[in-house]
């Protein structure tokens, strides 16, 4: 259990947070039409009649949609629900021209399932979902544009939504992070869901309330629509904090719909809760229960990815890397994919090292991806072979590898281009060590009297009159040699 | 007429007495499956149709009383 608190003057305060997340389907066409899903599009153009609300027109279900929303409830653990239900949530709004949005309300296509996060300490949690239910994404609305009219744009009225809603189960703005960033991953990897919070394809709700340790859930309170990880954990702390005030002040927290300013780092009411029956739900006419064969559901099982923990465990097993490594490999599937390739058959702990150490850092220093990597797994696969068959050595890797994220060229053309190759002639780097020697004769002195620290400065200096191109062993094994004779 | 409508409403009442504590909502005869379609984008692309009922258009949106302050 988290042992995260707010001190207050009444004493220490637990938070409770539930998440609703809302995951955009990866699809070509909408929920209910054959319109396109595509993000973008001139306005108005991904529109039909049907998402439009024209009198008498029909929805038909995405077959595909379901699919996604089964993958889904599979990669979360949780059970599928072979019946459900579309309700109609009714509400008045002008980017929702039908005047209901349809969802599902009493039996959701997904059941319960869980999350497991992992938080900087190393421990793990399980995070309840509580379900997922499948629903309309509404148009959208711009307010400035006109200082009298709102313009609307129903290109994204009818894009299939998953709502995956959690249990009250996170304690503190760290678990609700781990756990954001563990269902993006989830339906990244599943390919469900692009997780893209910045183009709000993926967003959240957040409830927070507060309470003494042992109570019961107290009056919580909703922050709506809020689109990075990094501002839900913000509102929890500033909500919570808000809510801590009007307790202590002897007040009462009201249920309510907020809004997070992350500008002014505060959350504002936007209108007291709705509850259910405000919704006026009711099941669909226009839709038939949807009933979904088990057969199909293990079929869409047996084609899942391998998913984060897996991957992660077979990483560690196969490669012999640890805990922390296999997390940032795993963070993205690309990542690892790009990993296996450089590594398989390969030394495994050299390809750890230069893709957390030097291929990561060139990436972010040229501002590329995985994807968009100048240089690709194989490339990297053959400098690492370059270095293991003792081409050249460590550090002129280093340079041979900006050489490649510059140049574009291989790295065996750079070795050669740049005559690179590592000098393991033990007579050359032997003569080379002597004259060193003799030229600094006095540091030679102050080393037989005891001064080992010069060992360093004997070996950088060879180094350096081979150009970095000698033998870092040789170096070592001929100084040892030469210094004690 | 009270006779009337008092007869009527002790009929309604004698509903009550039908226990339907598990009895699901009927909410429909239908029992096929429903007809689901591809994942194709098969409509689309026709903003003049779809703003042709629109009260209020700028260019390519429609236009309502402003939603917000």
């Amino acid at each position: 259990m988290s042992s995260y608190r707010i001190e207050g003057n009444t004493g220490a305060w637990e938070i409770v947070v539930g998440l609703e997340v809302h995951a955009q389907v990866i699809s070509h066409a909408k929920l209910f039409s054959g319109a396109s899903a595509e993000y973008g599009g001139e306005p108005n153009t991904h529109v039909s009649l049907v998402d439009a609300g024209f009198p008498g027109m029909l929805p038909v279900v995405n077959r595909e949609c379901v699919a996604q929303a089964v993958r889904t409830g599979l990669g979360l653990n949780a059970e599928i629900h072979l019946m459900s239900r579309f309700d109609r949530k009714n509400y008045f709004y002008a980017d929702l021209p039908q005047g209901y949005q349809i969802s599902q309300f009493a039996h959701p296509i997904v059941g319960e399932g869980k999350v497991e996060i992992e938080l900087a300490d190393g421990t793990t949690r399980h995070i309840g979902v509580t379900r997922l239910h499948l629903e309309q994404d509404a148009g959208k609305s711009m307010h400035d544009q006109d200082p009298l009219r709102s313009f609307i744009d129903l290109n994204r009225a009818g894009v299939a939504l998953m709502e995956i809603v959690s249990e009250p189960d996170i304690r503190s703005p760290e678990e609700a992070g781990a756990y954001l960033r563990k269902l993006r991953q989830i339906l990244r990897y599943l390919g469900t869901c692009d997780g893209n919070m910045e183009e709000g394809s993926m967003r959240a709700d957040v409830n927070v309330s507060v309470r003494k340790a042992g109570e019961a859930y107290r009056t919580r309170c909703e922050i709506k629509n809020v689109n990075s990880i990094r501002y839900v954990m913000q509102a929890i702390e500033i909500e919570a904090q808000r809510q801590i005030e009007i307790w202590e002040a002897g007040g009462t927290v009201d249920q309510e719909t907020r809004l997070f300013d992350h500008v002014r780092g505060e959350t504002r009411s936007l209108r007291s809760k709705e509850d259910a029956h405000d919704y006026r739900y009711f099941p669909d006419p226009d839709l038939l229960p949807l009933v979904i064969e088990r057969d199909w559901v293990e079929d869409l099982r047996a084609a899942l990815p391998e998913l984060p923990e897996a991957k992660r465990t077979r990483l560690e097993q196969t490669y012999g890397i640890s805990r922390y490594e296999s997390g940032v490999l795993t963070v993205e599937q690309g990542i690892a994919d790009f990993f296996e390739q450089v590594a398989r058959d390969a030394d495994a702990r050299l390809a750890v090292n230069w893709m957390l150490g030097d291929f990561f850092g060139a990436l972010n220093r040229t501002g590329a991806t995985i994807e968009t990597s100048p240089v690709s797994a194989e490339g990297l696969r053959e400098l690492l072979g370059l270095i293991s068959d003792s081409t050249i050595n460590g550090k002129i890797a280093k340079e041979v590898l900006e050489d490649m994220f510059e140049s574009g060229e291989s790295a065996s053309a750079i070795v050669e281009r740049k005559g690179l190759r590592q000098v393991t002639d033990t007579g050359a780097i032997e003569s080379e060590i002597r004259t060193i020697l003799q030229t600094h004769a006095d540091k030679l002195a102050e080393y037989k009297s005891g001064k080992d620290k010069l060992f360093g400065f004997f070996v950088g200096q060879t180094m350096k009159a081979m150009k970095g191109k000698a033998n870092p062993a040789a170096v070592n094994d001929l100084l040892k040699k030469l210094l004690s004779e | 007429m009270r006779e009337e409508l008092n007869g009527i409403l002790g009929w309604v009442d004698q509903l009550n007495e039908v226990d339907v504590t598990d009895v699901p909502p009927m909410i429909g005869t239908g029992l096929a499956m429903p007809r689901q379609r591809e994942d194709v984008v098969t409509d689309g692309d026709k903003r003049e149709a779809i703003l042709s009922n629109a009260p209020d258009r700028v260019g390519p949106y429609f236009t309502v009383p402003k939603v917000v302050e």
